[in-house]
């Protein structure tokens, strides 16, 4: 398992430098440039502007420019965020977090409903209530999730005012609520945006998760356990359901990354401040610094998502030896 | 004693009556009360010299006090209208190549120390320093020499000429900085220091929180000598998407919201709890169109030609094109002078919609109507690319509309929409046909020197269609000198009228600005050129009522 996490490691470490390297290449390549916005400000100047490039050491050739910037990261340091006035570290501080608790929240939810879903659909397959269940999943993973975020923002939050529209606290009144208070505030501006991302992991999960029961239910062991008087559900939950598991946690790995793509949307239209609606800010102001730190945090969550769904599915089931 | 039950009615009556009137009679002010902001974006920072985005110079402007400031005229010529803020009084040298400004002593910065000259002397040496990137630098310095201190509260701002505009200039860009403060740090790190986010100010506000992306909320001043401001607490909430401040507005989340689209703002009205407010506008949005071929020094193979710019301009329904985007609410751009701006003139005659003629003067120049409908001469069409924002869905809109209309004069457009940046960019490396651009002009008509007269062109200026008229930059030139508002107001009329017949870009519309407001909100007057330099004044209502607001 040591050797396992080690070269797990090392392959995330490569992964992450080339994508890193791309994204480098890219945004220094696309139009503009974080001081680009000044050009059309009446008050500004081109000389001013261009005085700000050279300032910030952007004139460069692109080489020198890399080797300093992957200097300033060997010591830790992502730079200054042009868009925010502040050091990019700081920025990451505070967005990483939020995004990881939605993400978390909603990915939780989102795959113990899928396999909640899909291991009564195979259990009830071929039934009225399965099919309709299954078109209803079909049809949401088939949504964009912008369209599911803001189908959310249209009925529970705009017009029957059941949870806020938007942000992470209410702006007027987080401050003097107690501790209880304050994190019950949190969770009220978590519901939607968790709920959106939960519904759609959950019909996605819960596509694979019926298919890999409808496997595992005729097998013999689950007829044995059946024959030995095992109740319905007993069958189903603590026999079928471990083994088809292990699939599972391999696809929910892959999950990771559209799900990381997908509180883009997500943050930006319940506006949780996350690292996807900063990429969105950062990309659309050219500010470079904030978009490879966000490139990078972005790669290492996906790999650490891999590497968790191997070594859960090493947990799940013990046949697989991925450190072999 | 006892009172008859009569006797009580009336003493309960006359009471009351009292209670009201004692109430409503003195000179009461509504203080307390909370209101929230949407917003688009946070401020980029809360230093006064590079705060660039619109947020930071909202919220620079509640936070810190200017010398002085333009009055309801908005007039920008020599100190006519003025009214003081920071200064208590000014006064011009003999030669008016200085001016003396007398502070109030009573000034105090947040934390307790007395404003000084110094400190308005230190903010001028941090404006004109290179090295700080403050965004008005050029301008400041073109016209200020320098600022000398007399006493702790005497400092004298020198001019290198005498402009007109030269007290504007000095007194809407120069915010004094706190130098006890900020000596210590190198000029060049005040933008990325810590007062950046934890601004000290003299203004009616304070800042009490920052929650990057989330929320900014104000608090009055303690400090502020000036009249409190009547809310306890004004809080920006920061919400990026459009349609989800729409609706946080409409929730009932957020008591303000400015910049809204027209359909929202018809949607807005809808809400009982919700009125419409207009806000002063002066963006002017046009097709610019490239004089010459992108980049090179040779001149365009359509646009070069005058004639032709006319043409296009008399082919489309500008009347039509902006109701059919703005309704009722949109006006038709007279040019770069904004109506807004006082030296705008609604009289200058305008190219009209004549589609019948701009055909024939269309025919005239030699472009002929293929059997495709689309005219060619010499085996060239009459056709070029439109650059449209992606972003900006008016924009986007209206370049449709237009393509049709230029369409049925034989004239063929292709829309490219483009990322803002990206289009921002080629505009700049003057790499464009034709582009849907739009600008903000200042309340000081002198602006048009940075975007449509020759020298700007090149050297960092901002007209990106290379736009040359030796009589258009004579008539901004002397308008800029002129020494009364009625000369200058004349020879801006003739500049207008010049590039109006030039037609180097066809002048489309001046957008309504338009904010939801809360009706609990109680806004009054709104300052066209900086709404938000009323937000001391405004009140909430079911706000306790008290007396005169301490001094």
């Amino acid at each position: 398992m040591r050797r396992f996490l080690l070269a797990r490691a090392a392959q995330a470490l490569a992964v992450i430098a080339i994508v890193a390297t791309f994204a480098f290449v890219l945004v220094h390549l696309a139009p503009g440039d974080p001081f680009t916005a000044s050009l059309d400000d009446p008050a500004n100047t081109a000389a001013a502007h261009d005085a700000q490039m050279h300032a910030w050491g952007y004139d460069q050739p692109l080489p020198v420019q890399y080797v300093k910037w992957l200097g300033n990261l060997a010591r830790g340091n992502f730079g200054w965020s042009h868009s925010r006035g502040r050091r990019v570290a700081e920025v990451l501080r505070e967005t990483v977090p939020r995004t990881l608790l939605l993400t978390g929240c909603g990915l939780i939810a989102g795959v113990l409903g899928g396999i909640a879903l899909g291991t009564w659909q195979a259990a009830r397959r071929g039934t009225k209530a399965e099919r309709a269940t299954s078109a209803v999943a079909i049809a949401t993973v088939s949504v964009p999730e912008f369209l599911v975020a803001l189908a959310a923002l249209a009925l529970p939050a705009a017009r029957w005012h059941w949870f806020p529209v938007s942000g992470i606290v209410d702006p007027a009144m987080h401050d003097s609520m107690s501790a209880i208070g304050r994190a019950g505030d949190v969770l009220r501006h978590l519901v939607l945006p968790a709920s959106t991302l939960a519904l759609l992991t959950a019909a996605w999960v819960s596509r694979y998760h019926r298919a890999a029961m409808l496997v595992e239910l005729p097998e013999e062991y689950v007829r044995a356990a059946r024959a030995k008087g095992a109740g319905e559900f007993t069958a189903v939950v603590s026999h079928a359901l471990r083994n088809a598991l292990s699939p599972l946690i391999t696809i929910v790995g892959l999950l990771l990354p559209a799900l990381f793509g997908g509180t883009v949307f997500i943050e930006t239209i319940f506006s949780w401040p996350g690292v996807g609606r900063m990429m969105v800010d950062a990309v659309s102001g050219n500010d470079y610094p904030l978009v490879l730190a966000g490139v990078i945090v972005g790669s290492a969550l996906v790999a650490l998502g891999s590497a968790l769904a191997d070594v859960l599915a090493q947990l799940a089931n013990p046949r697989v030896r991925i450190g072999a | 004693m006892r009172f008859q039950p009569a006797r009580r009615s009336l003493c309960v009556i006359i009471g009351a009556i009292v209670l009201i009137t004692g109430c409503g009679g003195r000179d009461a002010a509504r203080t307390g009360g909370t209101i929230v902001l949407g917003s688009a974006l946070d401020p980029k920072t809360l230093f006064p010299p590079t705060a660039d985005n619109v947020q930071a110079r909202e919220l620079t402007d509640l936070i810190f006090r200017r010398l002085a400031d333009r009055g309801p005229a908005l007039n920008t010529l020599g100190d006519s209208g003025f009214v003081p803020r920071l200064a208590q009084r000014w006064e011009w040298s003999p030669d008016s190549q200085r001016v003396t400004f007398h502070l109030d002593p009573a000034a105090r910065w947040e934390d307790g120390q007395p404003v000084t000259a110094r400190d308005v002397k230190f903010a001028f040496d941090v404006y004109a320093d290179p090295g700080v990137g403050a965004r008005e630098r050029t301008s400041l310095t073109q016209v200020v020499d320098s600022m000398t201190v007399g006493d702790p509260l005497t400092c004298t701002a020198w001019f290198h000429q005498r402009t007109p505009e030269r007290f504007d200039v000095l007194v809407t860009t120069l915010v004094p900085l706190p130098e006890h403060l900020l000596r210590t740090v190198p000029h060049d790190s005040l933008p990325t220091s810590a007062f950046s986010r934890r601004p000290v100010g003299d203004g009616p506000f304070r800042l009490a929180a920052w929650d990057q992306d989330v929320r900014l909320e104000l608090t009055p001043s303690p400090s502020y000598d000036g009249r409190r401001p009547a809310l306890d607490r004004v809080i920006w909430s920061f919400v990026p998407d459009a349609a989800t401040r729409v609706k946080q507005l409409i929730a009932g989340e957020s008591d303000f919201l400015e910049n809204i689209s027209v359909d929202d703002a018809a949607e807005a009205a809808k809400q009982p709890a919700l009125r419409v407010v207009t806000l002063g506008s002066y963006s002017y949005n046009f097709i610019l169109l490239n004089l010459r071929d992108g980049a090179s020094t040779r001149p365009h193979p359509l646009f070069a030609d005058r004639a032709l710019r006319r043409a296009l301009t008399m082919a489309l329904d500008r009347d039509l094109l902006v109701r059919s985007i703005f309704g009722a609410r949109g006006r038709v751009s007279l040019g770069p002078f904004v109506r807004a701006v006082w030296a705008a003139d609604t009289t200058v005659a305008q190219l009209p919609f004549d589609r019948t003629g701009a055909t024939r003067l269309l025919d005239s120049l030699g472009w002929r109507t293929g059997s495709d409908g689309i005219r060619a001469r010499a085996g060239r069409k009459l056709a070029f690319t439109l650059l449209v924002p992606s972003q900006i869905a008016t924009r986007t809109r209206m370049a449709v509309l237009i393509q049709e209309q230029l369409r049925l004069a034989g004239v063929q457009v292709k829309v490219e929409k483009i990322d803002i940046n990206a289009m921002i960019d080629r505009e700049a490396k003057h790499d464009f046909d034709a582009v849907m651009a739009g600008l903000t002009a200042t309340p000081s008509p002198g602006g048009v020197k940075q975007t449509w007269i020759s020298s700007a062109s090149t050297g960092g200026g901002l007209n990106y269609g290379n736009y040359h008229s030796a009589a258009f930059d004579a008539a901004v030139d002397s308008a800029t000198s002129a020494a009364s508002l009625t000369a200058a107001k004349a020879h801006y009329r003739t500049a207008n009228q010049i590039i109006v017949n030039d037609a180097p870009a066809i002048w489309l519309y001046e957008p309504p600005v338009l904010a939801g407001a809360s009706t609990r909100l109680q806004i009054g007057a709104v300052r066209p050129d900086a709404w938000w330099m009323d937000i001391p004044s405004w009140t909430v209502s079911g706000a306790k009522a008290s007396g005169p607001a301490p001094n």
